[in-house]
């Protein structure tokens, strides 16, 4: 100890430390500033102990990007993450987590099994579902879309009446969308806006183990043929909003999923252009007031019939 | 075209987005988060290969784990606490290890960026070279809190929520973490100027005050980065 004065009572420096972040007891911080006031060297060691914490906050951009190798090679593991989600087989559920939304789900997430088929003959049923949908379903939707139209068209207050319109048009039909069956509704949908277009396309192109992987596959022997320059359909706000992007919909249809009121919107994929996206965003936000964001509860990407 | 549309997006809508199986919303997350976790990973872990291994087993692990997201805190916060966490598993095994010590001057510039040495001044660079250096020789949860808190200007209570302890705790952290780097301060600042001799005699007596060290080569470390740094400035 060189010091000669009160060296002994000097506090820590730990303890001088602890006081700038007023971590003491009160009388023993107003004893220390006491100290530190009338203690030349202890007042170095707190300035000391600011200039170190300045010194860290200095110099150092807080603003400053990853380097590219490391972002590419992050999104590169993230991509290898997404097609490993991905492959899980299409015949099970994938264990959609819809907790994020847990205020406003109401119904646990249902077994899953595409309405009306079962059992293992499950994709001849569903094409032959296919065909239905894209007939008398089909029909129903394009009459649904005018409907739409019509509503949209007219001011926000006629809203609610078309959503509850939808909603007994869904309980009626028991048109539900779930994970299973929400591809070849997608079909139907689009083969059904595109007959209109272009009659001469075959609907039977085959559809199995077409599931979208997130890096950008090739398009294989995606035909150019047809460019599915569908006109574009209008979409509530909020439910567009709910697909968190803003281009114009290829198709849009009202049904349920998972027992609540939802609608189906397809629209171009944000990177690929032979692939279509498909989203089922919960209807409710179409009648809440305030105006909130439709609920997203499903997404999926399709290769474009 | 996918940033445009995502772009008036919330944190948390791209979340649930990504659950539902949107292929493209968490790669937006990662795109707008990724900077700022990169930099509190670089300076948590001192070291470039490592952080980028913590950060990307961070984005992996939230990429896997987006559903147990319950929104009690912001995006950020929870991309946050798992890039921290990732990094303190990577401190505790590397000081397991006993990898060398943290005076080595190339990975050191890895953590000034290149532009900084053009604009600060000679001197200033080398005391902060020598406090990065000393930073890492700090256990791992002082360096974190003084990385978030001191470094990267987190509020207190961010980094509390990040750190997942009482804001107490990350202010005792950092209380404790500045009072350790405080002795290679001064020394390095004696080293420079020889003049001022009293700072220079209470901080020797001072040392000792210093809580003690867990691992003794704590303490030991800042005399040959101290030597080192006057070396070069002589």
């Amino acid at each position: 100890m060189t010091s000669t004065d009160d060296t002994a009572q000097h506090p820590d420096v730990s303890e001088i430390s602890d006081l700038t972040e007023g971590l003491l007891p009160p009388s023993r911080g107003a004893a220390l500033r006491h100290h530190i006031d009338a203690c030349e060297e202890c007042t170095e060691i707190h300035s000391s102990l600011e200039e170190i914490r300045s010194m860290l906050g200095t110099g150092l951009p807080l603003h400053e990007r990853m380097p590219d190798d490391v972002a590419d090679r992050i999104d590169a593991a993230l991509a290898s993450e997404a097609e490993a989600a991905i492959s899980v087989p299409a015949t099970t559920t994938p264990p959609v987590s819809r907790e994020t939304g847990a205020e406003s789900a109401t119904a646990p997430r249902p077994a899953g099994h595409p309405r009306g088929a079962t059992g293992p003959g499950r994709r001849p049923a569903r094409r032959r579902r296919t065909v239905i949908l894209g007939t008398a379903f089909g029909a129903a939707a394009v009459g649904m879309s005018v409907l739409l139209l019509q509503s949209l068209q007219s001011s926000q207050d006629s809203a609610g009446t078309m959503a509850e319109r939808g909603v007994n048009a869904a309980e009626k039909r028991q048109e539900g969308f779930s994970e299973n069956t929400l591809e070849g509704r997608v079909r139907a949908l689009l083969s059904e806006t595109e007959a209109s277009r272009t009659p001469s396309h075959e609907p039977d192109k085959p559809y199995l183990d077409t599931k979208s992987s997130p890096g950008n596959l090739p398009p294989g022997d995606a035909s150019p043929r047809v460019p599915l320059r569908t006109p574009s359909v209008d979409v509530p706000p909020c439910v567009q909003q709910g697909t968190g992007r803003n281009v114009p919909a290829l198709a849009v249809e009202q049904g349920s999923y998972q027992g609540a009121a939802a609608f189906l919107v397809v629209l171009p994929h944000a990177t690929d252009s032979t692939r279509v996206q498909a989203y089922v965003v919960d209807a409710a936000c179409v009648t809440s007031t305030p105006a909130a964001k439709g609920q997203l509860l499903l997404t999926h990407s399709y290769t474009r019939p | 075209m996918d940033d445009a549309g995502f772009a008036d997006i919330s944190d948390q809508d791209l979340l649930a987005q990504h659950v539902a199986g949107d292929p493209d919303a968490f790669g937006e997350l990662v795109r707008r988060h990724r900077d700022r976790l990169w930099a509190v990973a670089l300076r948590t872990l001192g070291d470039r290969e490592e952080a980028a291994d913590a950060v990307q087993d961070a984005l992996v692990s939230a990429f896997r784990a987006a559903h147990t997201f319950r929104g009690r805190s912001a995006v950020t916060t929870w991309l946050h606490r798992i890039t921290v966490n990732a990094c303190l598993d990577r401190a505790r095994k590397a000081a397991s290890r006993k990898t060398a010590p943290v005076d080595d001057a190339e990975r050191l510039d890895q953590l000034m960026e290149p532009h900084e040495s053009a604009e600060a001044p000679a001197e200033r660079q080398d005391l902060h070279r020598e406090l990065l250096a000393a930073l890492a020789t700090l256990p791992a949860e002082q360096r974190a809190a003084l990385v978030l808190v001191d470094m990267q200007a987190y509020p207190v209570a961010e980094a509390a929520r990040i750190l997942d302890v009482p804001t107490g705790t990350v202010k005792s952290r950092c209380a404790r973490g500045r009072a350790r780097l405080l002795p290679l301060l001064t020394h390095l600042r004696n080293n420079r100027e020889d003049g001022k001799d009293v700072a220079m005699e209470r901080n020797r007596t001072q040392r000792p005050s210093v809580p003690p060290a867990s691992e003794p080569r704590d303490a030991g470390d800042g005399d040959p980065a101290g030597v080192k740094g006057g070396g070069g400035l002589a």
